[in-house]
């Protein structure tokens, strides 16, 4: 079934803030994120001719468009030469420790250490995480969403959990929170 | 919170505490407001126009633009509405702020390493898709236009970063290691920069020519390893490009010219 074009336009704004935080994720870098959600919503629109409206709906279609953008933009800044300002050096440090993406006050209030432990974990570990917790896909959507077989979401989301219990441990250790 | 997983692909593991915590941390963030504007602003009506579907309303306002152009060609022709510095402007360009000018120049050797200058989702050779392409990334007209010199090859078009500004940038390369860049960027990045004037520089070895127009900072930089392409050269390719610009608009020449 293909909606109409206003319907489509509608669907499609609906899942902005799905796709802001899996474009947070997926760049870890919040002016990144806008510019990917952007352009996805480019593509989107313009090729919503090649959508049809399926037992999941589109987020799991605007997700694949997004992620299929990231994996294109990676590839073609890795064949780019690196010219580094200080100034983007400072940003990304800040930004590869998820400061930017989260309040301060928030940030108080939560427990510091899983907030460190998540955002240790490789992009492709926090996607996964972010829709099976947050939007609670299931793993045949996230599969979809990401193109990948259902065998490696459940391994993805196996090993980020255990990744966290071993982060959260190592912590704990050192602070001397787990006694003989 | 960690305990074993389903090793069955139809059973959806279930953790509440888990979950809860990671929704703690990313869950709940809206897209921030300045964001979601600039997105529903360069959305809006995207999925009806690309559908194809010509209503008469559209048809109107089709037939308005094409007697607009026309109208618009006529003046140009005649000389009376200007893209770009008109030839006072550029006998009298005023010199280019030394920062903007180091951050057009490094912008300008970076990628003129890349071996290719290409953005995904960028059109590769149309020069009219490329500056629409651009310009709905960036947010302004962007001067985009083919380098009509022999052995000139384009490199790609690309949004790259001026000092802390976007711009729209276009490569070519020559055919004895020179390259050109064509940059359009916000007139923020110029305040002090006036409509339709004229500035250039020489920094650092490479010749620099730009303008200001309808609020916007277009230029054109060169660089050549044994030093022969000039201002005078790079000053040519600006007043070529510059007619490239998507969106003219009429302006009276001013009393700086």
């Amino acid at each position: 079934m293909k909606p109409s074009a206003e319907h489509f336009e509608k669907l499609a704004l609906e899942q902005m803030d799905v796709l802001y935080r899996v474009a947070c994720r997926l760049t870890r870098d919040p002016e990144r994120a806008g510019d990917l959600l952007q352009e996805t919503y480019l593509r989107a629109l313009r090729g919503r001719e090649g959508f049809d409206l399926q037992a999941h709906g589109i987020r799991p279609w605007l997700i694949r468009i997004m992620h299929n953008l990231q994996i294109n933009q990676a590839e073609h800044e890795s064949r780019q030469p690196t010219t580094v300002e200080p100034e983007s050096l400072e940003t990304s440090s800040l930004a590869a420790a998820g400061d930017l993406l989260i309040g301060r006050d928030n940030l108080e209030q939560m427990d510091d250490r899983l907030v460190h432990a998540l955002h240790e974990l490789p992009s492709d570990y926090q996607v996964v995480m972010l829709l099976w917790a947050v939007e609670e896909f299931s793993y045949k959507e996230i599969a979809e969403s990401l193109q990948i077989p259902i065998g490696t979401v459940m391994s993805r989301l196996h090993r980020a959990r255990r990744r966290l219990a071993d982060a959260l441990r190592t912590v704990a250790d050192s602070r001397g929170m787990i006694g003989e | 919170m960690f305990d074993v997983m389903p090793t069955d692909p139809e059973e959806s593991f279930d953790d509440p505490e888990l979950k809860a915590a990671v929704r703690r941390v990313w869950g709940g963030k809206p897209t921030p407001e300045s964001v979601r504007r600039r997105l529903e602003a360069s959305t809006t009506g995207l999925a009806r126009d690309s559908a194809m579907t010509i209503r008469p309303r559209y048809v109107w306002a089709a037939a308005a633009l094409v007697v607009i152009a026309v109208g618009l060609i006529a003046l140009k022709l005649n000389g009376i509405v200007p893209v770009g510095p008109g030839p006072q402007a550029a006998a009298a360009a005023a010199p280019l702020p030394a920062t903007l000018a180091s951050d057009l120049v490094a912008r300008h050797d970076g990628c003129a390493r890349a071996a290719d200058h290409h953005m995904p989702g960028v059109a590769r050779d149309d020069f009219a898709r490329i500056a629409s392409d651009l310009k709905w990334r960036l947010g302004l007209p962007v001067m985009a236009g083919p380098i009509k010199e022999d052995q000139w090859t384009f490199a790609g078009a690309s949004i790259c970063p001026v000092g802390s500004f976007k711009s729209a940038h276009l490569m070519f390369k020559g055919p004895h290691h020179q390259a050109v860049s064509v940059f359009s960027l916000t007139g923020a990045a110029l305040p002090s920069g006036v409509d339709g004037r004229a500035y250039e520089a020489d920094r650092s070895g490479h010749p620099i020519a730009g303008f200001m127009h309808d609020g916007s900072f277009y230029c054109v930089v060169g660089s050549d390893p044994t030093g022969s392409l000039s201002l005078k050269e790079v000053r040519t390719f600006r007043d070529e490009l510059a007619p490239q610009i998507d969106i003219p608009r009429p302006t009276v020449a001013s009393a700086e010219h």
